[in-house]
């Protein structure tokens, strides 16, 4: 098995840490909360999007379509159906799932960029689906959805925090093992190549079609996680503008890398908030920052934090390894 | 020994190009069977039809005693024949040993829900396909570059790379396109002792190879094409001597050393 090096374990430890602490403290503050939890559903989104086309070299501009799907199936079986909060995320992750696995047919016939296309379109006619369907409470979208209730009491800001907060480490954890799994190996040969991919006895289609289903599902998960929270949706929300950020999202970072994913989710999620004031441009920003990025840091901005890091513990060994091992020193730091 | 692959006339056509016209081809369990023939004469184009990534105009190809005309390529190594590319195909930015273990796709038992789970199963095939994959590195002679990246390597060792990821599939027969190409003497002299060792642990071996050193020196039988059509066939010694491949190769007149 592939060992996990001393200094990703302490990174992990200090994210996690961070992740717990700095909320408790900001806890009275329902935009720093709102802020909060949509960087932790902005990190599903982004770390599908990165299995995707950063393992799989798969692209999709549907994503926010079963985002999209997610959230209403969820919020229609609780207020339609009252079925509880967990049974409702389940179905709707499972549908994201089945939905995921059928539309992610054209990538068995179509190339990077057609794919692209085709993937938009299909988001487009979910989101049109939605805004003209009774059902789905059309364009004026599903108002007065019930908040997630903990033992009869409604989840306070802090609690659905952390609840997400546990639904981001399950899909990091499910992205990790089927990344240093056979599966993650078959997807990153038909990124390498599908051709010697399937001289190995790789089933490429089925593949794609797997990867497809399980972001498809991911995407599902924070759809329910956002609807519960702001509590209201609206086809808007869905739109290919929204796949884009995704988008964005999953390539910044550091696409291959989940801890890329993860970095660009933030960076790209907590960017708008440092530019309400250019809230009209967001989209030329995100376009704006894929080409800066793809351009000056074609490996993500994970990479130069990983060369300062090299840097840093290259420091540290130099410092401390005169009296103790090296390892534990980095530990000390 | 019986036959383990057989073509019966098999054609492949792109539009008005015939690349491989009506070819009979019979290969025994156990030996070293090259494919010769100047360039343009179908040797890949067939390769590619008996590997699944084309399905024939019309013929039959046959492994086994099992059609695979209609095959894709996953199903045809399914079955049991590993190949390498001309073009040398390799996974570059994936480590030397992880190309490997991706040969070993088929052989390694990690359903994705019990990958994900983690359970002893997954742990221990995970070593597994490691351990046998640094064993077949060791066979190529590959096994101080296992940590690096499959790009850094130099030409030669490229297409040693490929025979050892196409070997990981644990092949009945291997298909071994052009494996001497860009080679040295002496690294396509040790390409030879390698091809000889896997032929003496069981494997056909269908070669197609420009280098004559190589391809006279280790095949059993020699098939030689042009234009897409079958014109000699026997052991090497036969073909040496063949009026026709010698017209083939250097136009009426010459002689093949």
């Amino acid at each position: 098995m592939k060992k996990v090096k001393l200094r990703t374990k302490i990174i992990i430890a200090i994210a996690l840490l961070l992740a717990i602490i700095v909320p408790l403290i900001t806890s009275k503050n329902r935009y720093y909360m709102d802020v909060f939890i949509m960087l932790g559903i902005y990190v599903i989104l982004g770390s599908a999007m990165n299995l995707l086309i950063g393992y799989t070299g798969q692209i999709s501009l549907g994503m926010a379509g079963f985002y999209g799907i997610g959230a209403y199936t969820a919020v229609l079986l609780v207020m339609k159906a009252n079925v509880p909060f967990l049974p409702a995320l389940i179905c709707a992750v499972i549908l994201c799932f089945v939905i995921g696995y059928f539309l992610g047919f054209p990538s068995t016939k179509l190339n990077f960029i057609f794919l692209g296309l085709s993937t938009a379109g299909l988001n487009t006619i979910i989101q049109l689906i939605i805004t003209n369907s009774k059902f789905t409470g059309g364009a004026s979208g599903i108002t007065g959805i019930p908040s997630v209730k903990l033992f009869g009491e409604p989840l306070t800001k802090l609690q659905y925090y952390y609840m997400v907060l546990v639904f981001v480490l399950i899909v990091l954890f499910i992205c990790y093992r089927i990344v240093n799994s056979k599966t993650g190996r078959a997807l990153m040969a038909i990124r390498g190549n599908p051709i010697a991919a399937s001289a190995v006895g790789i089933n490429v289609n089925r593949y794609k079609l797997l990867v497809f289903a399980i972001v498809s599902a991911m995407a599902g998960v924070a759809g329910v996680l956002y609807a519960f929270n702001i509590r209201y949706i609206q086809a808007e929300a869905f739109t290919t503008n929204m796949s884009f950020k995704i988008l964005t999202m999953g390539i910044i970072g550091g696409m291959g890398d989940l801890g890329g994913g993860v970095v660009g989710s933030l960076v790209a999620g907590a960017l708008p908030e440092f530019l309400r004031d250019l809230s009209k441009y967001q989209m030329t920003i995100y376009g704006l920052l894929i080409v800066l990025v793809l351009r000056f840091m074609p490996r993500g901005i994970i990479y130069p934090i990983h060369i300062g890091l090299d840097k840093l513990e290259a420091l540290f060994k130099k410092i401390f390894c005169k009296n103790k091992k090296s390892d534990n020193t980095v530990k000390e730091a | 020994m019986g036959t383990i692959l057989k073509t019966e006339a098999v054609t492949m056509q792109f539009g008005g190009l015939t690349a491989v016209d009506s070819v009979d081809l019979e290969i025994q369990e156990g030996e070293i069977h090259a494919l010769l023939g100047p360039n343009g004469a179908g040797k890949t184009t067939l390769f590619n039809v008996i590997s699944g990534i084309y399905i024939p105009t019309s013929g039959r190809v046959v492994f086994k005693g099992v059609e695979i005309n209609s095959k894709k390529s996953h199903e045809v190594a399914e079955l049991g024949i590993g190949r390498t590319f001309q073009n040398i195909l390799l996974f570059d930015d994936m480590t030397v040993c992880e190309n490997v273990m991706i040969g070993r796709h088929l052989k390694t038992k990690q359903p994705l829900v019990e990958s994900i789970f983690c359970t002893p199963r997954i742990r221990r095939e995970e070593k597994l396909s490691r351990s046998r994959s640094l064993e077949l590195l060791d066979f190529v002679n590959l096994a101080d570059e296992a940590e690096k990246k499959a790009g850094s390597l130099p030409y030669g060792k490229k297409r040693l790379l490929e025979i050892a990821r196409a070997l990981a599939l644990e092949p009945s027969m291997l298909l071994l396109d052009e494996p001497a190409a860009g080679m040295n003497l002496s690294e396509s002299v040790e390409l030879m002792e390698t091809i000889n060792k896997i032929k003496a642990s069981g494997v056909t071996i269908l070669i197609v190879e420009h280098n004559m050193r190589v391809a006279m020196g280790i095949s059993d039988v020699v098939t030689v094409l042009n234009h897409g059509q079958k014109i000699a066939e026997g052991v090497p010694a036969e073909i040496q001597h063949n009026q026709a491949v010698m017209e083939a190769y250097l136009g009426t007149g010459g002689t093949l050393q």
